[in-house]
This record gives C-alpha cells, sequence and structure tokens, in this order.
C-alpha cells in the first residue's frame, strides 16, 4: 500500500468577514472569516494550484483522482483537465470521485490503495443559501498529496463505517443544502465517528494519548466540538477550519496538509472524518521525516459582501453590450493541449528564441520546425506593460491584461488576475496560475492560465 | 521591398455618404448613394460602362453579392475583398491594379459598412473558432499599450502625452467640424478631451474613433483615358501594403512605440512615388487615427516626425490644418468616422476634394502630393496601406 510522499494545499486569497455577511442578511452569523474563491476560480483551478507543487518532471504517477463536492464540469470528467494542467503525461489514468463531501476521503483511499505513485486531490467551494450557516461557516480551498512507496507518512490503520444519513442533501443545480437539526446529527454522528476511533487506535496499539496531532473533519461544527473534546487531542496550532472556515470535501486535506507541515519524525496522527458514516486513519510519520514547518494560512485580501454574491453569481451585473463569450473549439484545444492545458511553448533549436504558444516557423529565424516543447507554466515573468479594458466583457471587470516578459526569454500577454486595476504596475513580478476564462452560452467553460502577482511571501 | 515602379493609374470619379448613425439607411442605401456620386462625378458614366467592381466590406456581408443585388449588375465580375480596418485601400489598390494592368478598362471600388445595426459597444471582430487561449481585448485596449511605452521609451511624462493626444483629438474633431459629411461636426475642446473618464488604458472616448455607418466608391481608369471622364482628375502614384507576422504580441524586442509595417509600407511608397523627404514633399496626408495614440506614433514612422519628436511636432500646431502638414483634414477617424470598409476611400474622396478645390473651409492651399494610410489589426500585427496621390500623374 502506498504512503504519503508529498502534500500542499490551495487557499484563494479572499476573505470574507462573517459578520457583515450576516449583518447584510439581518440575521445572527459566526465570527471570523472564511476564504473565498476568486470569480474565476472554481474547484479544478484550485486543484490545480494545489496539486502542481507535488508534479515534477521524474514524477512517475499513475493515477489522479479528484474529488469535490461542486464539481464545476458534470458528464466531462475534472480530473483528466486536472491531469493535463499540472503536467501529467497521458498515461496518466485520472479520476473523478465526487459529488458528496466523504468523496474527499474517497480520493485519499483510492490513491493510498493502489500499487503505483498517484496522487489525490481534494477541492471545494462551499455554497449556502442567502444567510446560512453553510454560507457563512463554508470555506473555499483545495489540498493535494502524492502517495507512493517509501512514504514520508505511513498509513498505519483506516477503519470506516456507513451510514446513510440523511442530515443535509442538496439537489443537483441547488446553491446550498439544506440540513437536519443539528443537534439529532451531532448525536447520531459522534457515535459514530468515535467508533471508527476507537478501531483505527486499537488497530495501531496506541492509545489517545499517543497521538500527537488529529485531524477531526465534520460538516456539522457541533459534532466536530464534541468530537475534539471528547478525544482530548492537542489543537492543532493554525488550524485552517478556524483561520478560513469548513472546505468540505477539501476540509480533512487542507487540515491534514497543514497538520503535516508542522509535524516532525515519529509522530502519531489521527484523521477522523464524519460524512455519511465515519472514516478514520492513524498516520506515522517516517524516522526520517524532516519537519516542513509550520505553515499558517495567510491574512488574504479582505472583500465586502457585494463582492462575495458577484463573484459567486448570486446577484449578477447588467450585461454589457459585448458579443457574449465564444467557446473554445474542441478540435483546436485537443490540437494546442500542450499549450492550453499545461502552457507549454516551443524553443527553436536553430536560434533559441522561445515561442508562446508553439509555432512551427521561428519568429526570429524563420527556421522551420525545427522546436523543441519548453514548460512555462512555473515560469515567472514580468509585466512589461499592462492596459485595464473596462469595455469588455468579463466574468470580472474590469479587464487587466499585462504583457509579459518571461525569465529566460519569451513573451505572453495575458489577463492578470488576483488583483487591484489600479494597483498594477510595470515590473511587478508575476506567476502563472490556472483560472477560469470565460463561460460561453452553450455553457463551455474556457480555461487558460492567467498572471498573478507573486506574493510578497513567496518571492 | 521588392514593388516595381507603380505605372500610375487616375481617379476619375469618388462619391462618399457622410458618415454617423444612419438609423434610416441601409447597407444598400449608402452603396447606392455612394456609387451614384461618384458616377455623376465621372461625367455621367453608366454603371453598365464599369467593367468590373472591387468591394471592400469586413463585416457586413460576404461576396460580390453585397454590391451586385442593391446596384442590380448584370453579371459583372465583382471581388469582396476584406483585410481589416485598411479593407477599403484593398479595395482601391485591386481595382487599380486591375486596370494597370490592361485587364479592364475602367473599374470601381467601394467600400461599406453597415455598423449602426448591432447593438454592441464598440468594434466587434469576427473570430474563427479558437482554442481560447488568446486574450479577448477590446481595440482601444489594444491600442492603449502605446501609451506608457511610448512615455518611458522617450522619457515623457505622462501628463505631456495626455496634452499630445487631447491635441490630436480636438485638432481631428476642429476639422470635422469644417466637414459636412463627418459624423461628428463639433470641435471638442483639449481641456473636455483630458477629463473624460477612460474607457482602457489611458484611451477615453474622444480618443477612438467614431463607430460609424457609411459607404464610399472610386471610379479609375489608366491615365491615356482620363479625358473620356473628367477635366479634373486625381492620380495613384503608388500603392503600397505590408503585412506584418504577426510576432509583436510575443516577440521580446517589440516595445509598442512603432508599427514596423507602417514604416515599411511608407517606404515602399515614397520610392515608388520617388519622394525622398516625405516631411517637406507630402503636402497633406489622411491618416489611420484609430486611436490618438496611433496618429502620434504614425507621424515618426511615416518619417514627419523624428524619433521622439512627434510629441513637440504635434504640441507645436505642424500637423493642425494651418500647420506645416496637415493631417486627417477632413477629420480622419476620430471625427469623421469609421465604417471599417469605407474608410481607406473615405480617405482617397478628402484628397479627392482637396486637390479639385472643393474642400471648402478646410481647403489646403494648392496641395502637390497628398498621403493616404490606413492600417488593420494591432500593435504587433499590422497590415499597413499607403497611397501617394496628386494632381499631376508624376
Amino acid at each position: 500500500m502506498n504512503g504519503i510522499v508529498g502534500w500542499s494545499s490551495y487557499v484563494p486569497r479572499a476573505r470574507l468577514d462573517r459578520s457583515a455577511l450576516a449583518s447584510m442578511f439581518q440575521v445572527a452569523g459566526p465570527r471570523g472569516l472564511r476564504s473565498v474563491a476568486g470569480p474565476d476560480e472554481d474547484a479544478l483551478t484550485m486543484a490545480v494550484e494545489a496539486a502542481r507543487p507535488l508534479v515534477d518532471a521524474d514524477s512517475a504517477v499513475e493515477s489522479c483522482w479528484f474529488a469535490t463536492s461542486h464539481a464545476p464540469m458534470l458528464d466531462r470528467g475534472n480530473a483528466a483537465v486536472l491531469s493535463a494542467a499540472i503536467g501529467l503525461p497521458d498515461h496518466v489514468g485520472s479520476y473523478d470521485t465526487g459529488g458528496s463531501i466523504r468523496s474527499g476521503v474517497a480520493a485519499l483511499r483510492a490513491a493510498a490503495s493502489q500499487t503505483s505513485p498517484a496522487i489525490a486531490a481534494l477541492s471545494d467551494v462551499r455554497f449556502g443559501r442567502p444567510g446560512s450557516d453553510d454560507e457563512a461557516s463554508g470555506a473555499d480551498a483545495a489540498a493535494a498529496f502524492a502517495f507512493g512507496p517509501d512514504p514520508l507518512v505511513e498509513i498505519v490503520a483506516q477503519s470506516s463505517v456507513s451510514s446513510p444519513v440523511m442530515d443535509r442533501w442538496r439537489a443537483e443545480g441547488d446553491i446550498g443544502s439544506s440540513t437536519w437539526d443539528d443537534r439529532w446529527t451531532a448525536e447520531h454522528q459522534v457515535p459514530l465517528v468515535e467508533r471508527v476511533i476507537a478501531d483505527v487506535l486499537e488497530q495501531a496499539g496506541i492509545a489517545a494519548t499517543d497521538l500527537t496531532a488529529a485531524v477531526v473533519s465534520c460538516p456539522s461544527a457541533r459534532a466536530e466540538a464534541q468530537l475534539a473534546k471528547r478525544l482530548g487531542a492537542p489543537a492543532h496550532e493554525g488550524d485552517p477550519r478556524t483561520a478560513i472556515g469548513y472546505s468540505g470535501t477539501a476540509d480533512v486535506g487542507v487540515r491534514l496538509a497543514s497538520v503535516l507541515d508542522a509535524a516532525g519524525p515519529d509522530q502519531w496522527i489521527l484523521v477522523a472524518t464524519g460524512a455519511d458514516g465515519a472514516d478514520a486513519m492513524v498516520l506515522r510519520t517516517s524516522s526520517g521525516f524532516t519537519a516542513a514547518g509550520a505553515s499558517p494560512v495567510e491574512d488574504g485580501t479582505p472583500i465586502e459582501p457585494s463582492t462575495y454574491l458577484l463573484w459567486r453569481g448570486l446577484i449578477e451585473r447588467a450585461a454589457l453590450r459585448r458579443p457574449p463569450a465564444e467557446a473554445p473549439a474542441a478540435p483546436a484545444v485537443a490540437r494546442n493541449e500542450p499549450w492550453k492545458l499545461a502552457f507549454n511553448g516551443s524553443t527553436c533549436t536553430a536560434c533559441g528564441t522561445r515561442h508562446m504558444p508553439p509555432q512551427r516557423v521561428c519568429l526570429r529565424c524563420q527556421a522551420v520546425d525545427r522546436m523543441e516543447p519548453v514548460a512555462l507554466r512555473d515560469t515567472q515573468a514580468v509585466v512589461r506593460t499592462f492596459t485595464i479594458d473596462r469595455l469588455a466583457a468579463s466574468i470580472n471587470p474590469p479587464v487587466v491584461v499585462g504583457v509579459l516578459d518571461f525569465d529566460g526569454g519569451g513573451r505572453y500577454r495575458c489577463q492578470l488576475t488576483d488583483v487591484v486595476a489600479a494597483d498594477v504596475a510595470v515590473g511587478d513580478r508575476v506567476e502563472m496560475v490556472y483560472r477560469l476564462v470565460s463561460e460561453s452560452p452553450n455553457g463551455v467553460r474556457n480555461y487558460f492560465w492567467k498572471a498573478r502577482p507573486v506574493s510578497e511571501e513567496d518571492s | 521591398m521588392s514593388s516595381n515602379k507603380f505605372p500610375g493609374v487616375a481617379i476619375v470619379g469618388m462619391g462618399c455618404t457622410r458618415f454617423g448613425d444612419h438609423w434610416d439607411r441601409s447597407a444598400d442605401d449608402l452603396v447606392i448613394d455612394a456609387v451614384q456620386e461618384a458616377l455623376a462625378s465621372a461625367g455621367g458614366i453608366a454603371i453598365d460602362d464599369i467593367d468590373a467592381f472591387w468591394l471592400g466590406t469586413a463585416v457586413t456581408g460576404q461576396s460580390g453579392l453585397v454590391l451586385s443585388r442593391p446596384l442590380k449588375l448584370q453579371n459583372k465580375p465583382v471581388t469582396r475583398v476584406e483585410n481589416m480596418c485598411a479593407t477599403g485601400s484593398e479595395a482601391v489598390r485591386n481595382a487599380c491594379y486591375a486596370v494597370a494592368s490592361g485587364a479592364y478598362d475602367v473599374v470601381m471600388a467601394v467600400g461599406v459598412e453597415k455598423l449602426k445595426d448591432s447593438n454592441m459597444t464598440g468594434l466587434v471582430i469576427p473570430t474563427a473558432p479558437t482554442d481560447g487561449s488568446e486574450v479577448d481585448l477590446t481595440a482601444p485596449a489594444m491600442f492603449s499599450f502605446i501609451v506608457p511605452a511610448y512615455a518611458e521609451k522617450y522619457g515623457i511624462p505622462l501628463e505631456t502625452m495626455r496634452e499630445a493626444l487631447s491635441h490630436i483629438g480636438s485638432k481631428n474633431h476642429a476639422n470635422g467640424a469644417l466637414n459636412e459629411r463627418a459624423h461628428f461636426q463639433r470641435q471638442v475642446s483639449e481641456a473636455t478631451i483630458s477629463a473624460a473618464p477612460t474607457i482602457a488604458g489611458d484611451l477615453n472616448v474622444f480618443d477612438c474613433s467614431g463607430i460609424s455607418d457609411g459607404a464610399a466608391a472610386a471610379i479609375i481608369c489608366r491615365i491615356e483615358d482620363v479625358p473620356r471622364y473628367t477635366t479634373n482628375p486625381m492620380y495613384v502614384r503608388a500603392l503600397a501594403l505590408a503585412v506584418g507576422a504577426g510576432t509583436g504580441a510575443t516577440d521580446t524586442e517589440y516595445d509598442y512605440t512603432t508599427f514596423p509595417e507602417v514604416v515599411a509600407s511608407a517606404n515602399d511608397a515614397y520610392r515608388q512615388a520617388g519622394i525622398t523627404d516625405p516631411a517637406t514633399e507630402i503636402s497633406m496626408a489622411e491618416v489611420h487615427d484609430c486611436f490618438t495614440p496611433t496618429e502620434l506614433v504614425l507621424m515618426e514612422d511615416m518619417g514627419f516626425s523624428e524619433r521622439g519628436g512627434a510629441i513637440a511636432d504635434v504640441l507645436a500646431g505642424r500637423y493642425d490644418l494651418d500647420g506645416d502638414l496637415p493631417i486627417n483634414p477632413d477629420g480622419g477617424l476620430k471625427s469623421f468616422g469609421h465604417p471599417i470598409g469605407a474608410s481607406g476611400l473615405r480617405m482617397l474622396f478628402e484628397m479627392w476634394l482637396q486637390f479639385r478645390g472643393e474642400a471648402g473651409e478646410r481647403q489646403i492651399e494648392d496641395p502637390k502630393l497628398g498621403m493616404t494610410h490606413n492600417l488593420g489589426g494591432q500593435p504587433g500585427e499590422v497590415v499597413s496601406f499607403v497611397s501617394i496621390v496628386g494632381a499631376e500623374p508624376g
């Protein structure tokens, strides 16, 4: 069985003050901040951000598992897009597990049970009906785990129990879930989770007091609080649930990644979740494990409740008198997959000039068919010049477009994202991120790479 | 460039509708009006005597039928051409070559565009299906890249850039105010232009050409046949077209302060016409002022101003109607308007009026050589057309 060999998480930059949202709807709401996906982010794009750092040129990944309760695409899989965008080769099997919150655990278990290296990406955009507790307490985030032999973190024991409990439900297309009385849910759920916890501790031959850390993740905050109290495990400093809220399918992953960042060698870690029953795992860090260092969630950028509602599509701007977005052509996307999905350009082997998108004829020396591919999604660039287009239709006007000169050569002109238009300056350093560009009337979601300012902590 | 010396042809009749919001007129109406005026000015030649037709339209229809249907042409050769915003010039260019080659004796070039039935803000440029990776910019945003790039390259404060751009816009509005065929016939002060809210980069609505309906037409023959039609022709002395490789947006060496295609097309035209010092030999020019910074940069690309010197020349009034080298005496795209397929022909129409002494309050004294310049595309990927015209065959 595979163990964990790598992990990474992604939290979008925007933060919404829950009390501001609550006062807008004139309801009582929880305090604190929730994370909010940008208007061009969804469960797929966040999964790309989370999983990207886990892939390198030597990657021997054979399968890629994606989980979300809010899949941006149905019928057509999200995992295949994720796999291509993070640069995995086409022989990687890519699979969606989805719909339910528990599918996060499903992806982890699927990747862990492979006999070859695998990636699990857990991502969620948590909606709720306006003014609901789900809306206020939810968070948008993603986490990804690489599994393989010779793990840094071994899965020592796991246990599950299934219970078709009607604690929450949502029909396809609904904004948010409906829930049963949380007191009943907690009373039903807590014993189930306790049962699997007891089972995995026994399997591992340890007591709760041996645990260095525990992740207990439930849709019901009440159930989660009761479990944490009874378990008595030490609280994790900087728990993302406190910092950004409950991220649904991704929650167990985001919080486990945070625990692993802060972990040391030879530690016992419990992971327990309560959804559609309960799941638990006992993890053991290897003796060679070196601490990555605690990684508290960044403070982020505050947004107004009205911005949140606009981004979510819960209120709609008046349409500009501009043509609707055109859907990309399927054959063109297929022909240009290395560019369109993975942001691979080409380099002229005759003169070294980089081309974005890849070309057959060199723009500098006109050599024909002397190109080799070059992966550029992880290359930073500098804003050479830019413009703010207030006339163009966009999911997030105004459109800010930068002319980017990439480190090591190559120029490309693309949208900037996660920016305040007035703050963009020539000379800004940017990195590429996979984002939603447009949604066409026929329902096609057009994704492509955009540039966002390199955050000061990363530069 | 490797074009041969152009043998020269003559324009012996022209027509041009008013450009503007023609809510009450169809593309067919506009074509008929422009063509009738052109025929009348060529000594009343009958349309059946025209041997062949070139129609320029970017988005108003496809094929020669766009022209033959309204005019009820009876099995004439009609070619529809398109070269983005240089479409009208492309119709003229091909028509000129047709008579120069001897294939036809007298031909007509027509340009038309009906843009105001679309209920769209700004220009909408149809594209073939793509992979969806190219960024969707509006035309003003495409050209707005020039302003900060130019300011940075020549160390010019943005306020000074703004003054020069507003001067260009105000100048073109002032010229258009003297033109009964212009879309916008009112003066707009530099202060008003400078104070308008931006729509793309540093550009505001007064930096942008008008989106208009309109049509224009020209009748063309070989020089020896001119006496059959008129005593007052305009001679086409050079025709140049340069189409770039479209690499600017992906080439780190492109700096958004010039259109290399314009330099190439202007130099080709000067060579054909035997012009060695365009800044003094050309009396007037209609240039493609789709946006005010375009006109600024064109002054340098055409050799009218030194590199980095256009700002000073513009602010000194060199390109005003009463300046040394009037630019866009008819108001330009800015105030005459820009019905894509008609604009290249509209530029020639102003030259036609000026050489005939029919430009009224805009009349330039004793013009020798005129230039029209028409481009399509965006900085980094342009098609650029230049013609040199004169009252003498050269």
